[in-house]
């Protein structure tokens, strides 16, 4: 009986012993890997003071008062944005409203700017739109037109590079008869202008 | 039952794969609301012209919370000015309106577009007095006075149907909320023949002025 205990005990301290030489030769060892993806980020970083121009000699005489713009924005924003809001109050015919911004590519991505997309939301008062974009930088290229388009070509911005464009957008109200009688209550006219690109 | 399990797998794998496209596709946008300027110069208050058989086509009061931008007149029984021994024709009827700058910039008053009326001529007289001799005595006078200046346009051809136009340009100007007045005189001038001064008389039917503008 007592040999049998003693049996037992040594078998138990054997299979103790076996755990831990197991654990001792079993182990692990780790890689970190930090994966940080690349970043498509154009912005709207500045804009220069809105330019109100008149129409001398048309048929609605000079106006010396004019529309009421935006004052100058509060840019550049640390980080830019995406969207800009611009009001105009107090249009007259023959005047115009040009309003230029600054696009900077502040990712890593080069992109492609694809093409502009106008969307007139309220058309009360028929409003011209205007627009040119200007590259500035290695790859160069620029467009103009009217309206919706789609055919950009050679307009890249390159990612964290000194690329940057210029998007010119001019507005005039579109008021081939010349009557006034339009005007005699306020009109309103909204449109977006979407700058689209894609990464290269 | 394998097939389904398929189809749901590619269908999970397309949205995926349109989202990752959405995700390297942007934009930056501008929106742009812009308000027109009212430009409205209206009349806004009318004198009551004695002595005259006046009706005036739009409206019954011209004030200015009725103001209109075009006013429609009928003068009748135009006698010639000497017509004196009958007072109530005194041979000028005059009828004076304040014009506002009504709207929300600078306007210049430039003109009075006039259209529309009718031209009667009639004589007691069974003598031979043309229209063209009747017509020659009638003249319609306006004088428009902002600030003090008065601009003034004479109309001795008074069957033309056209736009007269002031000559001091942007003199006549008004801020938004400026008033001016408008003097508007028809008349007859004697010619000393009784059959003329005492036997013709002259009716202009639905004349409609409308006030011309323009953005300062």
């Amino acid at each position: 009986m007592k040999k049998r205990n003693m049996v037992i005990i040594v078998l138990i301290i054997a299979l103790l012993l076996m755990g831990s030489a197991y654990a001792a030769w079993t182990d692990t060892v780790s890689v970190t890997v930090n994966a940080e993806s690349a970043t498509l980020n154009v912005k709207i970083v500045d804009r220069e003071a809105p330019v109100l121009t008149t129409a001398s000699g048309s048929s609605y005489q000079h106006s010396t008062v004019g529309a009421s713009v935006p004052a100058a924005a509060t840019f550049p924003l640390a980080a830019g944005t995406e969207t800009v809001t611009e009001q105009i109050t107090d249009m007259v015919p023959g005047e115009t409203v040009t309003f230029e911004y600054r696009i900077e590519n502040l990712g890593t991505l080069d992109v492609d700017l694809t093409g502009i997309d106008i969307t007139h939301t309220t058309t009360d008062l028929p409003l011209t739109v205007n627009w040119t974009i200007e590259q500035f930088g290695a790859s160069g290229g620029s467009d103009t037109g009217t309206g919706n388009d789609t055919t950009f070509t050679n307009i890249d911005l390159l990612g964290s590079g000194s690329d940057y464009c210029v998007l010119t957008i001019v507005v005039a109200i579109d008021d081939p008869s010349g009557n006034l009688a339009a005007y005699e209550t306020a009109q309103t006219g909204e449109f977006t202008v979407e700058l689209e690109y894609t990464q290269k | 039952m394998k097939k389904v399990v398929i189809l749901v797998f590619l269908a999970i794998m397309l949205f995926a794969m349109s989202s990752a496209y959405a995700a390297w596709t942007d934009s930056v946008s501008v929106n742009v609301s812009a308000e027109s300027a009212v430009i409205l110069g209206e009349y806004v208050g009318r004198n009551n012209p004695s002595n005259v058989d006046y009706v005036r086509l739009n409206g019954s009061d011209v004030s200015l919370s009725n103001p209109y931008p075009s006013i429609t007149e009928t003068i009748t029984e135009l006698y010639p000015n000497n017509y004196g021994s009958n007072s109530v024709y005194n041979g000028m009827y005059r009828v004076v309106y304040t014009i506002k700058n009504t709207g929300t910039v600078p306007i210049v008053i430039e003109g009075i577009d006039v259209s529309g009326f009718t031209i009667q001529a009639y004589s007691y007289y069974a003598g031979s007095l043309t229209w063209d001799e009747v017509m020659d005595t009638a003249s319609i006078v306006y004088r428009l006075q902002v600030n003090g200046v008065n601009d003034r346009v004479v109309v001795n051809d008074i069957e033309s149907s056209a736009t007269i136009y002031f000559s001091n340009g942007n003199q006549n100007l008004l801020y938004p909320g400026d008033e001016c007045t408008l003097r508007v005189k028809y008349r007859r001038s004697t010619t000393g023949d009784f059959r003329m001064d005492e036997y013709t008389w002259i009716n202009i039917l639905d004349k409609t002025d409308v006030i011309i503008f323009s953005v300062y």
